[in-house]
């Protein structure tokens, strides 16, 4: 399916600026250490109490190349 | 002593904090046109010293506050904003006089276009030929890139008219830079896919594929705009950093890596609804800070957030290839 055009800009930006536009340039492909994939399996399995999900989400705003374990994970479900 | 005044401060300076402002301009203005030594190129660094002197002159005194209070958005230093400004600047002048003078068409000219009216269409088919050569030559060096820009620019032609591209130019700006922006976008889209459009008259084989991408090798990826690239870099960093981290963690998600927006939405315990109108309102918003902050640097710019994603596309896939 065809993604609708707000996903495919959106996408389109996310994707050069997490590469080559923050600071985060070469943690591409870096996977999870133990204790944040263990972090993200709790949340995919919806086992993450809701008042911990902020905390959550800031630390894969700076790990954004961690969420690819998190998509995989989302995806098998 | 020195001041450094944030943006809030300088739409409230009283006529007193001007003289203060300029003793303090004055030390960054030296240390600016200083740090443009270094620039190698004669030319290039001559290019850039009259950007600079230029833009430090339109920043001095009460009407440089009302300019500094309008433009700078202090999301960097004012020190930082002032050599980005200045290098694109120094970038689009060198650009006009590589491409040429503007060749103004007025609203008058234009509607006699849009009506299709015979003498004005042949006035301006080698006009807008020429515009567009110029443009498209000059980044199309070699005989296979070249005829694919004869054919983007024969298409854009055809366009203009056959499908009503001319309808889509808003007349802000200058209808040249327009056009040949179009033509460009459309020739590095040819640059990055590899494909060549239908009326495009390449010969082909049995299959249909171009002969020439047999015998003649791959034209070289387009060369990266150092000043562009970083541009887009901070604007981008300016724009996201609007985003909180759950609208990134959402947008990412779905955007990025194509988790479903229903799978999200029940982890999440939210309507799918949600989930579409967060990423539309992140995309908005995105779409206006990053303009917002391009303003900033280049008041003449009008690019719209389709162009940013052709220049964030085109530069990922030249970055990657070179990695």
């Amino acid at each position: 399916m065809t993604p609708p055009p707000d996903d495919r800009a959106l996408g389109a930006l996310l994707a050069f600026f997490d590469h080559y536009g923050a600071d985060v340039i070469g943690h591409s492909g870096a996977k999870p250490d133990p204790a944040a994939q263990a972090e993200i399996e709790q949340f995919a399995a919806g086992a993450m109490p809701a008042e911990q999900w902020d905390a959550f989400f800031a630390r894969m705003a700076d790990r954004p190349e961690w969420l690819g374990a998190l998509a995989a994970l989302l995806k098998k479900s | 002593m020195s001041v450094h005044p944030h943006r809030k401060q300088l739409s409230g300076f009283q006529p007193e904090d001007v003289a203060v402002f300029d003793a303090w301009f004055a030390e960054i203005s030296a240390g600016l046109i200083a740090s443009f030594d270094s620039i190698r190129d004669p030319a290039d660094r001559a290019e850039t010293i009259v950007a600079a002197r230029t833009l430090l002159a339109e920043c001095q005194g009460a009407a440089g506050l009302d300019f500094l209070s309008e433009n700078y958005s202090g999301q960097q230093s004012l020190p930082a904003w002032l050599e980005l400004c200045t290098r694109r600047r120094a970038h689009s002048a060198a650009s006009r006089k590589a491409h040429g003078p503007d060749d103004p068409v007025s609203p008058e000219y234009l509607e006699k276009l849009r009506s299709g009216d015979p003498a004005t269409c042949a006035d301006f088919l080698p006009r807008a030929r020429h515009w567009l050569s110029a443009r498209l030559f000059d980044i199309a060096r070699d005989p296979r890139s070249r005829e694919a820009a004869q054919g983007v620019i024969d298409d854009t032609l055809s366009d203009l008219f056959g499908k009503d591209l001319l309808a889509k130019f808003h007349g802000t700006g200058s209808f040249q830079a327009w056009l040949c922006r179009v033509a460009e976008n459309r020739l590095r889209d040819v640059f990055k896919s590899g494909a060549f459009t239908k009326t495009t008259a390449f010969p082909q084989d049995d299959q249909g594929e171009p002969i020439l991408d047999r015998l003649c090798p791959a034209p070289e990826a387009p060369e990266i705009d150092p000043v562009v690239l970083e541009t887009l870099k901070e604007g981008l960093n300016h724009a996201f950093k609007r985003l909180s981290p759950k609208e990134l963690f959402i947008v990412r998600l779905v955007t990025l890596h194509g988790v479903e927006q229903q799978a999200l939405a029940r982890l999440l315990g939210v309507h799918p609804g949600t989930i579409s109108k967060l990423i539309s309102q992140a995309t908005a918003r995105v779409s206006q800070h990053l303009a917002t902050f391009m303003k900033s640097i280049d008041p003449d710019g009008d690019l719209d957030l389709s162009e940013y994603v052709g220049l964030a596309e085109h530069f990922r896939s030249a970055l990657h290839g070179r990695g």
